[in-house]
């Protein structure tokens, strides 16, 4: 990665980590009603046990809403610098490297090490929660090889147009 | 006659409106409403609280590493050179 892309970098993660999180929460939690978030703990067997898990459900979501207004800023912030790269593929790599750190993290403390919930509660930890946690690995490769092909374009890019660009690669 | 049918249609309604799963919210005054905040805010809850927002920290920490230039490439780099570093002393 060049240092003129790791505001996009930072501002893309941030968003991908947040829109991660409430497609779990859209997908998951309210469309499938798969599980929610203490599901493994407080099974939704009465109106109780359901809205205990609905408050948990809010409570990791307000998180990942912080997380998504983090990106806008530092997204702002990016664009209005001039010696940040303006491109399109460093920004959808970090997106997908976002989403991927989402899946993978909290597949593996919450579904994995925790215990919390599984993607299919039913089943318990199943053959879905590996899916999930390979997903994360799939999708935070395609972010970072994406990251670095865009870096090495910009790096050949700022070579030929100048030799003493600051860019360098990290 | 109209009277009555505009009461008989409004009964379901309040009845829909005042229903113990209608009024189920945690901060609800229901028996349900006591159920929920009791199952929430329990003696588990700092627990639960750590464990529902422990992705979060790690997450942070990898957007401060890619923030900082702490990538993988850089890792590897930095190690490279320390072992070189160390290689030489021993030689």
């Amino acid at each position: 990665m060049i240092a003129s892309q790791r505001p996009l970098v930072t501002a893309g993660t941030l968003l991908g980590i947040g829109l991660g999180g409430v497609v779990d929460g859209i997908l998951f939690h309210q469309i499938l009603q798969l599980h929610n978030m203490l599901t493994a703990i407080v099974p939704k067997d009465t109106i109780v046990h359901v809205e205990i898990n609905m408050f948990w459900d809010g409570i990791f979501h307000t998180i990942t809403w912080i997380m998504t207004v983090l990106g806008v800023i530092f997204l702002f912030r990016a664009g209005q610098r001039r010696d940040v790269v303006s491109s399109n593929k460093t920004f959808v790599g970090a997106l997908t490297l976002g989403w991927g750190l989402f899946n993978f993290i909290e597949g593996g403390i919450n579904h994995h090490i925790l215990g919390l919930h599984h993607v299919v509660e039913r089943l318990g930890l199943s053959v879905f929660d590996w899916l999930f946690l390979a997903s994360g690995a799939v999708l935070i490769a395609v972010g970072w090889l994406a990251i670095q092909a865009d870096a090495k374009h910009h790096a050949a890019a700022s070579r030929a147009g100048n030799s003493s660009h600051p860019d360098r690669i990290s | 006659m109209a009277r009555r049918q505009v009461t008989m249609l409004l009964l379901p309604l309040g009845a829909l409106l005042w229903a113990t799963t209608a009024m189920g919210c945690p901060f609800c005054h229901t028996e349900t409403g006591i159920a929920v905040r009791a199952g929430i805010f329990d003696v588990q809850f700092p627990s639960r609280l750590v464990a529902v927002l422990s992705p979060f920290p790690l997450l942070l920490l990898v957007v401060v590493a890619l923030h900082t230039g702490w990538t993988p490439n850089a890792l590897g780099t930095r190690i490279r050179a320390g072992v070189k570093k160390c290689g030489a002393r021993l030689r």
